[in-house]
């Protein structure tokens, strides 16, 4: 996919250039009574926070979402990561969350399913620490 | 104070024969050990969990040994405060929440293990520290020293996806236990989160859901969760002890929260008593159901919200209920709703 195309994207029905993606994390080792949504992992305090303008860092985080064949589910997704793409305005135009195993994820607000765990091991590699505890 | 004292019963009963109540005996504090030498979970160990819960094996989720200390006698009515904390051997209170924390495990002590739990986590190696919310949040965060954080909202009761309503004290027991696995088993306690478990999500979670939480709910009369989900919700409780959501009437009812030519977006549902709205932060509102129904439009609209799960745009105009599917689902439209 080429740059230009992966940072245009349909956003309610309108073509929205994405220019700045935030980064989501908390520790898989917060127990929560209940898991956790989105919303409410973004309001968390004890989060790392990421946050890039930077085009081609976007451009392959994108590029490595479409890569990964996601399918419907209807597991509910325990957020541990969040991906919020949003346009120059500061509006959200595209949203990724995946649980802490990266196998479960909400995709745009559709909970799906992930084969495998290349998405969240490279999210690891770039975005934040691996060890016993994170 | 100091947290070691023993507080001294008067000593006048010139009036009253009866005898002083026994001193509550305070554990000390034990000094903080080395941190826990633990290693990421190795594919065998991994192998192994996933294998042992395909057969119906969760280790840890059996009941912890039997003790004779009971609750009433661990968790003194008026203990000694140091710096905002009542000190319980390596339990530590926020002393402002500390009469609900008592009156929540009291109650769960219904199950006998909760003793146990607690007796543990006073004698455990490592600190586990208690502080309260009213934001909903129940969570048990492991710190790499030993030490356990156990956050507690003692405000909010939750209705699981199949209805089951716990209250506040058993939602604090969830936490406990999870201190308690970090205190004693943290290793086992990282294999277990690092395997999955279904609707449970992980193992961790099954293991208190199915274990503990599940003997707690049977003897003290409420729901038994079959998952880990958000569900329905969470909900203000009329006591630490309650399943029994706090409904928010005021004065001009459901219109004085849908207010004329306003429109609230996001996900409401509804049960044959109440309409729950979504209000942010995890918590939501019960209206009781007959006062939408005996709006104009409303009874037509809570037949739509029963059958869907999609958010919906609620307004009321004219004095008429109205509802509309929103047109972008999701995350974009629930945000609407803080």
């Amino acid at each position: 996919m080429s740059a230009d195309a992966s940072t245009s994207v349909q956003a309610n029905g309108r073509e929205t250039q994405i220019a700045k993606l935030t980064v989501y994390h908390l520790s898989r080792l917060v127990f929560t009574e209940t898991a956790l949504t989105g919303a409410q992992l973004e309001e968390r305090s004890d989060l790392e926070k990421f946050e890039t303008t930077d085009r081609a860092r976007i451009d392959e985080t994108i590029e490595r979402i479409d890569r990964v064949a996601t399918t419907p589910t209807s597991d509910v997704c325990d957020a541990r990561w969040g991906l919020v793409f949003s346009n120059a305005a500061g509006v959200r135009v595209r949203s990724f969350y995946l649980d802490r195993f990266g196998t479960t994820g909400e995709l745009d607000g559709a909970p799906v399913a992930l084969p495998d765990e290349s998405l969240i091991d490279w999210l690891r590699g770039q975005y934040g620490p691996d060890g016993v505890l994170s | 104070m100091d947290s070691t004292a023993t507080p001294v019963p008067s000593a006048s009963r010139s009036a009253d024969p009866a005898p002083p109540p026994p001193a509550p005996v305070i554990p000390p504090p034990s000094p903080q050990p080395a941190p826990p030498v633990l290693h990421n979970p190795t594919p065998a160990e991994l192998a192994a969990a996933k294998a042992d819960n395909e057969k119906g094996i969760v280790h840890g989720s059996e009941a912890r040994p039997p003790t004779d200390k009971k609750m009433t006698d661990m968790l003194p009515e008026k203990p000694p405060v140091k710096d905002g904390f009542v000190e319980l051997g390596n339990l530590r209170v926020e002393a402002a929440k500390y009469s609900e924390f008592r009156e929540a495990m009291v109650h769960v002590s219904k199950n006998p293990e909760m003793n146990s739990i607690i007796e543990r986590l006073e004698k455990g190696p490592n600190k586990t520290t208690v502080t309260t919310n009213e934001v909903s949040n129940n969570e048990m965060v492991p710190n790499k020293d030993g030490s356990a954080e156990v956050h507690w909202d003692a405000k909010h009761m939750h209705i699981a996806s199949n209805d089951a309503h716990r209250s506040p004290a058993t939602r604090l027991a969830h936490e406990l236990d999870h201190a308690d696995e970090w205190t004693h088993n943290p290793q086992r306690m990282l294999t277990n989160a690092n395997t999955k478990a279904g609707a449970y999500g992980n193992l961790e979670e099954k293991r208190v859901i199915t274990g503990t939480e599940r003997r707690n709910v049977k003897e003290i009369g409420e729901g038994e969760r079959h998952d880990h989900d958000y569900g329905k919700g969470n909900f203000e409780a009329k006591g630490v002890t309650s399943i029994e959501p706090v409904l928010h009437q005021t004065r001009g009812g459901v219109t004085s929260e849908l207010k004329e030519g306003y429109t609230q977006s996001g996900k409401l549902t509804a049960d044959d008593k109440n309409v729950y709205q979504e209000i942010g932060r995890g918590e939501k509102v019960a209206y009781p159901r007959d006062e939408f129904e005996g709006m104009a439009g409303g009874k037509k609209a809570v037949e739509a919200l029963v059958a869907s799960d999609k958010p919906y745009n609620v307004s009321v105009s004219k004095g008429e209920f109205q509802v509309a599917e929103a047109r972008s689902p999701g995350r974009e439209a629930q945000s609407n709703v803080r």
